[in-house]
């Protein structure tokens, strides 16, 4: 395939300039490319985005309003006043990454 | 800095490293060609192979340099040096690691030829073939985009172009092994 005749020092020269070329374009090909790929990537999939929070289990909270019960001596009813949980603080939102 | 330019830069490196080994292995596979014209002369192909196979190295630094600081995964400097040494993801990180062992052992014995000979050089660069398997492997395994269509089609373009490049190689072999058993048999007579 191609010639097989002997190369003169210019055509060396010549052809060793070209692979300079090509390594540098390629080098930077490939760092445009890198800025590229991020962006898709980042695009496709830019992590999950999850809350956390520290308020009480539901089940201590099931009843937020005044609860009633009566009183098995005298049959009077007995308003047992129950504290509205204060506002529950909420973490700040935490993007979580993975993987390559 | 935002943690999250860290994991992209993390996947646009390792894309684009594997698209580069990728490329190296398909001319090394394809040298049996022996390309060259008058404006490339053949010596230029395998300095090409090697320039190429060094920026891969350069872009999978990129790619490992940007995975340990980012402290989401918190790998640690020793995940990255020993394979399955990592807490996260320890079979395919591993895989990755055994591949860049497996391919930093080819550069350097490929930089350091004159002192390890041609036959121990062949026989260390016969790796590739299992190189460029394991880090597709880490990507398919590992990465996050791999459900993704742009990067099912890119994986799937990789692994078609090796294959292909395999056959057409096993092909010529198999085509010239007639002819070398013909000139073998009229030298002997």
């Amino acid at each position: 395939m191609g010639s097989t005749q002997p190369l003169t020092p210019p055509d060396r020269d010549r052809a060793l300039a070209r692979l300079g070329r090509v390594t540098t374009g390629t080098g930077i090909g490939a760092l445009l490319a890198v800025g590229g790929f991020s962006y898709v990537a980042a695009a496709s999939y830019s992590g999950k985005h999850v809350t956390t929070s520290t308020v009480a289990p539901v089940a201590s909270m099931a009843t937020p309003s005044a609860s009633a019960t009566t009183d098995t001596a005298t049959g009077a009813p007995i308003v047992v006043p129950t504290v509205a949980p204060a506002a529950a603080p909420t973490a700040p939102p935490v993007a979580v990454s993975g993987g390559s | 800095m935002n943690n999250s330019i860290l994991w992209y830069a993390t996947r646009g490196a390792g894309v684009v490293s594997l698209l580069l080994l990728t490329v190296v292995v398909l001319m090394g596979i394809l040298a049996v060609l022996r390309f060259q014209t008058a404006g490339w002369p053949r010596f230029l192909s395998s300095a090409l192979h090697r320039n190429l196979a060094l920026l891969s190295i350069v872009f999978l630094v990129l790619h490992i340099v940007t995975a340990v600081v980012d402290p989401f995964t918190a790998l640690g400097w020793n995940a990255v040096l020993i394979p399955f040494m990592s807490s996260y993801r320890r079979l395919w990180l591993g895989l990755g690691l055994v591949s860049l062992d497996l391919m930093l052992a080819i550069v350097a014995t490929s930089l350091l030829r004159r002192f390890f000979g041609p036959q121990i050089w062949r026989l260390v660069h016969w790796l590739t073939y299992a190189a460029w398997p394991l880090a597709l492997l880490h990507g398919i395994g590992t990465g996050s985009d791999t459900r993704f269509g742009w990067m099912v089609a890119l994986n799937a373009a990789c692994i078609a172009a090796v294959m292909l490049a395999i056959a057409f190689r096993l092909q010529s072999r198999f085509r010239k092994a007639p002819s070398r058993m013909l000139l073998a048999e009229v030298i002997n007579q």
